[in-house]
């Protein structure tokens, strides 16, 4: 399979935010494989959930999630929650044209820098259907995470780390030697 | 209240095609944090939520009451342990450092509540629920009322309906719509799918 090379996108949000995105490959196998290493490996790390303006959903783990697939939608059950996506075709009655576009038709990393603070920054992974709805957001360790992903700890810029060993699995970037420069760095295009 | 402004249904056609009858709610900030407290307060044992759109639903199972419920900001704030959401259902000023443009507060805030009654086909109702959606048209939550075809414990769908479940929806519809009577549309189909 060829992998079209990634494409970034700068983003001035409403609020005077910036959001920085590097698109990568949607099809069903990167998506299958994405979606298995992250929460079969580092579920325990991870917050997941839609994040519009207005309306923020916030999920984390207490055990490990059990991820299936059937009929094109991805399941993620964590227990007293769950989320489905539609990673593949997808087959039913009712229009085709509407089973095609509730499909993932975008992924990307995300950075975003609110008012330059260590606390407003967020990086992770966003996915988008064919109507151009987000469909979820996976938020990464935050800087100031503790040993799970409801604890809060000083500034421990090492919680980058799985953020850009990611990237450089699915963009085939180097992950940075020095974490807080990288992190630290202003948002470009 | 004006019965017949609040009480007439919408027909809209889902982008799959389904047919959805919508009934619009106030979309004030006391009347959303009272239906909020109502709902996850009162009746967080019969309810399902999360966002749902075409291709991504999330599926939220309270297995306890709330351990939080709290306005900030324009903010509400539903909270069961860790699990929570925020949305934002009244007027948000921002920090004084950085406020909030009136113009990006009317992009965050509840534009549009509503209850919708889908149907399966054509003619009957197979699904209830609220929704709520801020002012750029994007949904919010949808709170996935009791259903009469299905066990609430496993999703299954009954071999009879239990139309007693449908006894929030037509509380809903007589608190917020002046709607005392139950509709015999809701209970029309014989069977699940």
């Amino acid at each position: 399979m060829v992998v079209p090379p990634p494409r970034h996108e700068l983003i001035d949000n409403p609020d005077g935010s910036q959001t920085r995105y590097s698109y990568f490959d949607a099809s069903e196998e990167t998506l299958i494989r994405l979606t298995r290493e992250l929460f079969d490996d580092h579920w325990r790390r991870l917050t997941v959930g839609p994040w519009v303006l207005g309306a923020v959903f916030e999920l984390t783990f207490d055990r490990a999630p059990k991820v299936t697939i059937s009929n094109g939608y991805l399941t993620v059950d964590a227990g007293a929650w769950h989320f489905h996506l539609c990673i593949a075709n997808y087959k039913a009655s009712g229009l085709p044209e509407s089973h095609l576009l509730r499909r993932v038709s975008k992924v990307a990393f995300y950075d975003w820098r609110g008012d330059g603070s260590i606390k407003e920054r967020s990086s992770g992974i966003r996915m988008w259907n064919g109507y151009g709805e987000q469909m979820t957001t996976i938020f990464f360790p935050h800087v100031l995470l503790g040993e799970t992903s409801h604890t809060v700890g000083p500034p421990n810029w090492e919680n980058l780390r799985l953020y850009y060993e990611y990237r450089r699995r699915y963009l085939g970037e180097s992950v940075p030697t020095d974490l807080e420069a990288a992190g630290r760095a202003p948002l470009r295009a | 209240m004006s019965e017949s402004v609040w009480a007439t249904p919408e027909r809209r056609t889902d982008s799959d095609g389904t047919p959805v009858d919508v009934f619009a709610l106030p979309a004030d900030a006391a009347s959303l944090e009272a239906l909020f407290r109502d709902l996850f307060e009162r009746h967080w044992e019969e309810i399902v939520f999360g966002p749902i759109i075409q291709g991504a639903a999330f599926e939220i199972y309270p297995d306890c009451a709330p351990t939080r419920i709290g306005l900030l900001d324009g903010y509400l704030t539903v909270a069961f342990g860790r699990t929570h959401f925020h949305v934002c259902i009244g007027e948000t000023k921002g920090p004084r450092s950085r406020p909030t443009s009136p113009e990006l507060a009317r992009h965050r805030r509840t534009a549009r509540a509503e209850l919708h009654r889908r149907f399966a086909g054509t003619c009957v109702p197979m699904s209830w629920s609220l929704q709520l959606f801020n002012g750029a048209g994007e949904q919010q939550l949808t709170v996935l009322l009791p259903n009469p075809f299905l066990d609430h414990e496993t999703g299954r769908f009954l071999k009879e309906p239990d139309w007693s479940r449908l006894a929030l929806w037509d509380a809903l519809r007589a608190r917020w719509l002046g709607l005392r009577d139950a509709d015999p549309v809701d209970r029309s189909a014989t069977r699940g799918r």
